[in-house]
């Protein structure tokens, strides 16, 4: 498990370049799916389905992660940088980052030494980041960075005591790696001939910046027209500050089943039964309330076709958008057997 | 070593300002090969000695600081988080999700916590996170951290260095390494028969918390001369404010009217004798170094400041040119044999 999460960790994908993390995922996969294909806009579904014909059942988890573009390279060689997602700009200042191509830079930061006073006690503006990669002026920069190019947080993988993990995008592809793990017991499900769903897998795009109802996952529900839908996501966790600024959610407290978020409100049943579910199996979960936060991609996913049931499954993630998220073992493996018992146990 | 390696060697030690002691063995079997003596004093200084093994030898103290900015822990929540002080002037705009090491029983990493812009106020994101409420992760319970990293732990930041685009190298701690690494290349390129002086190079203590330290090794030295090589700021978007100086223009020559205008004088037309590039900036009243120390210490110390500049000081990605290190290097070893070097029986 830590080998694979440090694996997708490391590969920089921000929303719009998803290709590079696409290749690893199409690659662990693949020898366990019936087919894997991609839609017009990226999308990756993989889908293992049994011999008889039976309910469609769509997990998702998206495979982007926040990052940058660049939009502008001044006179000194220094990338302006627009945000993709919603990047905690707080932990830019002094920051490592990787380009797509592998030129590493540095956001810039004043010294503190010479700020003025209005400056002191105040983060770094957020819309004038500047990413320092050393080259003396716009002419050397242009052989290694164009307006357009992408980038992520640099990759750096951490391991803590107790099986807690941090690197950036950790929490999305905690999601991936539990989903490529479902992937291979349904697999085993199928060849022992006790899969009961055909299970549509989707690794979906451009997560990070969907604004509003602008969810690229909405065309991979449109092909796949599922029964039902659920969606495997970070949950946003602040359980190391005082009681009223927490969400409730904590790491290392199990899966977050959240009732509603600000876009959807999850099918009652579904939700009822995953509760149910995790009590019979001692899985652990949480049930704290989003419904005052920007919702995932079950808002696109639920209206789809003539409606879809659809179920939201969080992994608890602390310093969430920044180059260090952090996830907890123990809450992988109750998404994992949570789902397991989902998908492929009879219930 | 090379000088990449060297600074990178260096930076690995862990030297967080009062805890310079930390890593003394692996610094000393890094150090010690360039010279004949070292010596470790009461207060934290680290000072290694070069002899030309003349009599009445003069004494040149090179001062290059040891100790770098960090963090303490002060505190531990009860879910297992760690409370933090500020060990010297740390840029707090860097410390949210900033990866550190936390030196207790054993070396752990963490991350420094922030919450996420999902669960923020509308313009909470422009404020700075006061320190009291930065707390570090190191995934461990309360039971557990109470014996790994008792209160009083030091915290460093992540050592791992990485080179940019044009040469420039970034890691942290390269206030004050990058000199050290520059002196000792210096010292070690010194034909010491050709010398009339003995070498005291002192990694000193305790700069980053107001020049606490440099005094005594003064004291113990009582040197000739004294030069110390420090950081400066590199022009950068925003730094134009302060005089600062071009990175990959050369070291940066103080003029000052609190140290020694004579020695001072003699640098700059050494650099350009020896056609080493080189800068000056006005520093009129206040160094803010260690030069400033030394030069009022042991009954007065004829003392120069010469700094590197770097991007980003005080942050956990300090950036620096090596050319701006060999040239500094160079400038000293043109210094110390203008100033001291004899000339051998044969050249008599």
């Amino acid at each position: 498990m830590t080998e694979l999460l440090q694996k997708l960790s490391s590969v920089c994908a921000p929303s719009g370049k998803e290709k590079a993390v696409a290749e690893v995922i199409e690659k662990e996969i693949a020898p366990y799916c019936d087919s894997v294909s991609y839609d017009k806009i990226g999308n990756m579904t993989a889908v293992i389905k049994p011999r008889k014909k039976c309910e469609k059942v769509m997990l998702c988890a998206h495979m982007d992660e926040v990052g940058f573009m660049v939009k502008n390279i001044d006179s000194d060689g220094r990338a302006h940088i627009v945000l993709l997602g919603a990047v905690e700009t707080r932990t830019l200042s002094g920051r490592k980052v990787r380009f797509l191509n592998g030129t590493t830079g540095i956001v810039t930061t004043k010294p503190i030494h010479v700020l003025s006073e209005a400056e002191v006690g105040r983060t770094s503006p957020a819309d004038k980041i500047f990413v320092e990669i050393g080259a003396k002026d716009k002419t050397e920069a242009a052989q290694y960075i164009k307006i357009g190019d992408f980038g992520t947080f640099e990759p750096k993988f951490t391991e803590m005591a107790n099986e807690t993990y941090a690197g950036k995008a950790v929490g999305g592809r905690a999601c991936v790696s539990t989903m490529i793990e479902l992937i291979k017991e349904a697999h085993a499900a199928k060849k022992a001939k006790t899969l009961k769903k055909e299970c549509y897998f989707v690794f979906s795009v451009k997560r990070e910046i969907a604004i509003r109802s602008f969810f690229a996952v909405e065309t991979a529900a449109f092909h796949i027209e599922p029964n039902k839908a659920l969606v495997l996501d970070t949950a946003p966790v602040c359980d190391f500050l005082k009681e009223e600024l927490m969400t409730g959610a904590k790491c290392g407290g199990g899966i977050v089943l959240a009732p509603a978020d600000i876009r959807t409100i999850y099918n009652r049943e579904l939700f009822a039964d995953a509760v149910k579910l995790c009590e019979k199996k001692g899985i652990a979960y949480q049930n704290p309330t989003f419904a005052d936060l920007p919702g995932g991609e079950g808002g696109a996913i639920h209206q789809n076709g003539g409606g879809v049931p659809t179920l939201s499954v969080g992994i608890p993630t602390r310093n969430l958008h920044s180059g260090a998220e952090i996830v907890k073992a123990h809450d992988m493996r109750a998404a994992t057997a949570f789902l397991r018992e989902w998908l492929i146990s009879d219930q | 070593m090379e000088q990449k390696e060297l600074l990178f060697a260096l930076v690995e030690k862990m030297s967080v300002v009062g805890f310079e002691h930390y890593d003394e063995e692996a610094l000393t079997s890094l150090v010690a090969l360039y010279f004949d003596e070292h010596e470790y004093d009461a207060v934290g200084n680290h000072i290694f000695i070069r002899r030309c093994g003349k009599e009445n030898a003069a004494r040149v103290l090179i001062d290059t600081h040891y100790d770098e900015i960090g963090l303490m822990v002060k505190g531990i929540t009860k879910n297992g988080f760690l409370r933090i002080c500020k060990m010297g002037g740390v840029d707090a705009r860097i410390l949210p999700a900033a990866e550190v090491v936390v030196y207790g029983k054993d070396k752990i990493p963490g991350i420094i916590l922030t919450k996420p812009r999902e669960l923020m106020a509308k313009d909470e994101y422009r404020k700075l996170v006061p320190l009291e409420e930065l707390l570090v992760d190191i995934g461990m319970t309360k039971e557990e951290a109470e014996i790994t990293a008792p209160i009083g732990t030091p915290i460093g930041f992540d050592p791992e260095c990485t080179e940019l685009v044009g040469g420039y190298l970034a890691g942290k701690g390269f206030d004050n390494k990058c000199s050290a690494a520059a002196a000792m290349i210096a010292i070690a390129e010194l034909d010491m028969t050709k010398l009339s002086c003995d070498i005291y190079f002192s990694m000193s203590a305790r700069e980053e918390v107001g020049q606490r330290a440099v005094a005594a090794a003064t004291y113990r030295i009582r040197p000739d001369i004294a030069i110390v090589l420090d950081v400066t700021f590199g022009n950068a978007p925003g730094s134009e404010r302060i005089c600062s100086s071009d990175m990959k223009g050369g070291p940066v020559v103080s003029l000052t009217a609190t140290l020694d205008t004579e020695l001072t004088e003699m640098i700059v037309e050494t650099a350009k004798k020896h056609e080493i590039p080189v800068q000056t900036v006005v520093e009129a009243t206040r160094t803010s170094t260690h030069a400033d120390d030394i030069y009022l210490a042991a009954g007065g110390v004829p003392t120069a400041l010469v700094s590197i500049p770097v991007w980003f000081m005080h942050t956990a990605n300090e950036v620096v040119h090596p050319d701006d290190m060999k040239n500094t290097s160079a400038l000293l070893v043109a210094v110390i044999n203008e100033k001291y070097g004899i000339l051998s029986e044969n050249e008599v």
